[in-house]
């Protein structure tokens, strides 16, 4: 099954803890709600205030530093926190196999989930249809950020990766809607290298229609931030440096959710079923669970009794990051798996295989199983 | 059942809601007559507007089309993805209890997503203020509902993938789902696209300057622009010899795809990229240049469009440019569903032989070459073996399927 | 028609479609000289021409016809569209 394999070479994380898998760690060790909820809230000029909601804005995000001013203003939210996640991922990669030149950027690409694109952006665009003068009196410059793929697009020109470039819609199932597209397009061989993972901005516009449905477990935050991962076909560098884990599998399911949570519930623990066996590892072996649903209220039940369907009453040990995190919604499976990568850099997890789960109020569910590369010593077995 | 992979995947069904009609037959006969779906939008309210045009489905009835899920909860670009869906499958001749019982799963592809959902909530905002926004909206305005949508209307339990990858994605996902049926990892896949008429898109494009003023006119030396549009399409994908068991009807075989990201601007088309993406493409299917018959183009009708794209072909092509045409000129741009309906119609091209028609061009545009076939004015009699499929996206997303007639 | 000719554009207004594309290119006002390219000197494309009409039609009230819509590329361009547009609407009220 080696075949069917993913390394993950290296990462790009930003989220409410801070840059990089360090300072995530850190705040997932640290006692409960010890997170950064820092002063650089993302609303500017002209933002409107927020509900009565706790937020969690990205720490210490100077864009203009990252980024350069220049052209600030026409990136979305989302744009800059996909664009600074990719840096960061290319340059990690740099440090330990140099820069890609321009034939491996011919096979580099991005891959990235969202909700609904910048939530702001849309929003701000479709407004000025109705308070301007003239209904087209809109910003040209803005419109390609009303777009989903407004952060992969621009990501693409800001690094010059002209490999295959994808997002992928799927509310909290959308980080691993992204790392499945990535995985098809490397096993079918449509590219080399992929910076697979998912993005979610905050803003008043997303925090408002949080408070409204009512849909966040007691005491969760609103979060935000951009994870991605750089994934490549095992054992394409036989001499690069030990990778960060392997992906063995990433499943999706779905069920009509008129049927109700506890089919959806049913449909996510055979999911994870048969990621396991496609995986080769048995349940009794995962070492770790991500719950995604862990600030949803109601959902996460529904995903905490499916699990007991896979392991039985106990199991394996939950990492629930969203006393960090906050509920990140469609960046919510990426910065999940950051989570579960940190800690075991850390040490602070539990090593072995982890399993991240997925479940959205559309009835679609998702896992992935990812073991820790320190645990895999034996290539073929 | 230890079938040799990688399997052959072929076209067994096709679905549409269209402004051309409803149904498969209905687009395509709609098509090969070279009709319109263009008339005044009824969408949004167009006061204030200049060009007030676009391609809606009229008199849309969901309830007509959807069996299992309630309209109501859905958005009307998952209504549109879930009744093509329906309407593939029909066409299909597929059991449904037996397709909701196999390994059956969806991708399909949208620019905005729920847009009328997202525009109905930005009106929320701007009138009584984001305390007043509707919960019940709110709940449908992610756009994976979309392929969601899709799998809930025909109990699929697998997965529902949806490409966000703007005017390409229909593409994306045909490619996604061709390679999930012929790597075994499914063994059905509805496969298409859906996007809704809505305020900010017709907006921005006409911000742009890239809204016609009547119809587009693709490949016409006057061609002024798009006129926006909507719609849903699938294609029911599934193994060849699974299609040749159940004695199914098969319209094309999907031969393979290409895809490429410019990384150069937002919104301008770029030529390398797309030569580059229809080598790809060729490369996966296993094609050469001469063996394609056809070409369904992009074929917006703006002018650096189809400049773009005839420089493109040509660079592959060279001096022997095959057929190029645009559906656009009838259907009007249906965003994210484009290049679905190219698939289909290419797909009833090479089962029906006809090529569908430039049906809007008056003049042919001399600066795009006195050898370029753009199927003026009326549809051909001509069955094409090998079709390839345009898609191109704002975010430098290009995609190209590639289908071809199956030998009996 | 008469040949338009950058006079009938006045000094205030001059100064107003210099910030404005000043604006739109992220440079500071006494950086833009009519020398410039936009292109070549601030990498300017053709969303920002457009950029800078929207912003002359929101800002300022002058709205040019989408057939005259060019790649904006120096001051001089569009002083020249600005006045020969400003002082049709001054003469068509």
């Amino acid at each position: 099954m080696t075949a069917a394999v993913l390394d993950i070479v290296g990462c790009g994380v930003l989220s409410p803890a801070g840059s990089g898998l360090d300072p995530l760690a850190a705040a997932l060790a640290a006692p409960e709600g010890s997170a950064a909820s820092g002063p650089d809230a993302p609303d500017g000029p002209g933002g409107e205030p927020f509900p009565p909601l706790e937020v969690r804005p990205v720490a210490d995000f100077r864009p203009q530093e990252r980024l350069g001013r220049k052209g600030l203003s026409r990136l979305t939210r989302s744009d800059q926190l996909v664009m600074a996640a990719c840096g960061e991922a290319l340059a990690g990669l740099a440090r330990t196999a140099g820069p890609l030149d321009e034939e491996a950027r011919g096979r580099t690409g991005i891959v990235v989930g969202t909700g609904t694109g910048s939530v702001r952006r849309l929003a701000e665009f479709t407004r000025d249809t109705f308070v301007q003068e003239r209904p087209y009196m809109v910003n040209p410059s803005h419109f390609p950020g009303t777009l989903m793929n407004s952060p992969a697009g621009q990501s693409a020109i800001r690094y010059g990766l002209t490999g295959v470039n994808s997002t992928l819609s799927g509310g909290p199932v959308a980080g691993l809607s992204a790392l499945r597209f990535a995985r098809n397009a490397l096993l079918g061989g449509h590219a080399d290298r992929l910076l697979a993972g998912g993005v979610e901005e905050l803003s008043a516009q997303s925090a408002w229609a949080w408070y409204r449905t009512g849909a966040l477990g007691p005491g969760v935050a609103v979060g935000e931030g951009s994870a991605v991962f750089v994934l490549e076909r095992a054992g394409a560098r036989p001499h690069g440096p030990a990778p960060l884990g392997h992906l063995l599998a990433c499943e999706l399911r779905s069920t009509d959710p008129a049927e109700g949570a506890a089919a959806v519930g049913r449909r996510l623990a055979e999911c994870v079923g048969d990621a396991l066996r496609g995986a080769g590892v048995a349940a009794e072996d995962v070492a770790v669970v991500v719950p995604g649903a862990a600030g949803r209220r109601g959902w996460s039940a529904v995903e905490e009794r499916a699990l007991r369907r896979v392991f039985g009453d106990g199991g394996p040990p939950r990492l629930a990051a969203q006393s960090v995190l906050g509920e990140t919604h469609s960046a919510g499976a990426a910065l999940h798996l950051a989570a579960l990568l940190a800690c075991w850099r850390d040490g602070t997890a539990p090593g072995g295989t982890g399993l991240v789960t997925a479940v959205g109020p559309d009835g679609q569910v998702g896992c992935l199983v990812v073991r820790r590369a320190a645990d895999a010593a034996e290539p073929g077995a | 059942m230890s079938e040799p992979l990688p399997r052959r995947v072929v076209v067994t069904g096709l679905g549409a809601v269209s402004s051309l009609g409803i149904g498969a037959e209905a687009v395509a006969q709609a098509l090969r007559a070279g009709r319109s779906g263009i008339g005044p939008i009824e969408q949004f309210d167009s006061a204030g507007f200049e060009r007030t045009l676009a391609g809606e489905v009229r008199g849309f009835r969901p309830e007509e089309h959807l069996r299992r899920i309630d309209p109501r909860r859905w958005g009307r670009s998952a209504q549109f993805a879930a009744a093509a869906a329906r309407l593939a499958v029909a066409d299909s001749a597929m059991d449904p209890e037996r397709l909701a019982g196999s390994r059956a799963g969806s991708s399909f592809g949208t620019t905005n997503g729920e847009s009328a959902v997202l525009g109905r909530l930005a009106e929320q905002w701007v009138e009584d203020g984001l305390a007043a926004l509707d919960p019940a909206a709110v709940a449908q305005a992610d756009a994976g509902r979309i392929a969601a949508a899709a799998n809930a209307e025909l109990g699929l339990t697998g997965e529902a993938q949806t490409l966000g990858t703007a005017c390409a994605a229909s593409n994306y996902a045909i490619g996604y789902g061709y390679d999930q049926v012929r790597s075994g990892a499914a063994d059905i896949m509805l496969c298409g696209g859906a996007d809704a008429s809505n305020r900010a898109t017709h907006a921005g494009f006409h911000r742009l300057g890239a809204l016609a003023e009547d119809v587009p006119r693709p490949f016409d030396a006057h061609r002024d622009g798009i006129v926006t549009a909507e719609g849903g399409v699938a294609l029911l994908l599934e193994p060849l010899e699974a299609a040749r068991e159940r004695g199914a009807r098969i319209y094309a075989e999907v031969l393979g795809y290409g895809m490429t990201c410019d990384a150069r601007h937002m919104t301008n088309p770029d030529a390398a990229s797309i030569a580059e993406c229809v080598r790809r493409a060729h490369r996966n299917a296993g094609v050469k240049p001469h063996e394609v018959d056809y070409v369904c183009a992009h074929g917006t009708g703006t002018p650096a469009n189809d400049r773009t794209e005839v420089a493109a072909l040509r660079e592959v092509f060279g001096d022997r440019l095959p057929p190029v045409s645009s559906i656009k000129s009838m259907l009007g741009h249906t965003m994210g569903a484009a290049a679905g309906f190219g698939a289909l119609v290419s797909c009833v091209a090479i089962r029906s032989g006809f090529l569908p028609p430039s049906a809007t061009v008056r003049e042919v545009d001399p600066e795009l070459g006195a050898d370029l076939d753009c199927v003026p004015v009326t549809a051909r009699t001509e069955r094409p073996r090998v079709v390839q499929n345009h898609g191109f996206a704002f975010g430098g997303n290009n995609a190209i399927t590639v289908f071809g007639e199956v030998s009996p | 028609m008469t040949a338009p000719t950058e006079s009938t554009i006045s000094a205030e207004l001059r100064d107003k479609v210099r910030a404005i594309i000043a604006d739109v290119l992220e440079v500071d006002a006494a950086e833009l000289s009519e020398a410039n390219s936009f292109a070549d000197d601030f990498e300017a494309d053709s969303l920002m021409s457009i950029e800078m009409f929207s912003r002359f039609e929101r800002d300022l009230g002058i709205s040019i016809p989408q057939d005259e819509l060019v790649d904006l590329d120096d001051l001089g361009t569009a002083y020249e569209l600005v006045g020969r547009h400003s002082a049709a609407e001054a003469t068509s009220v």
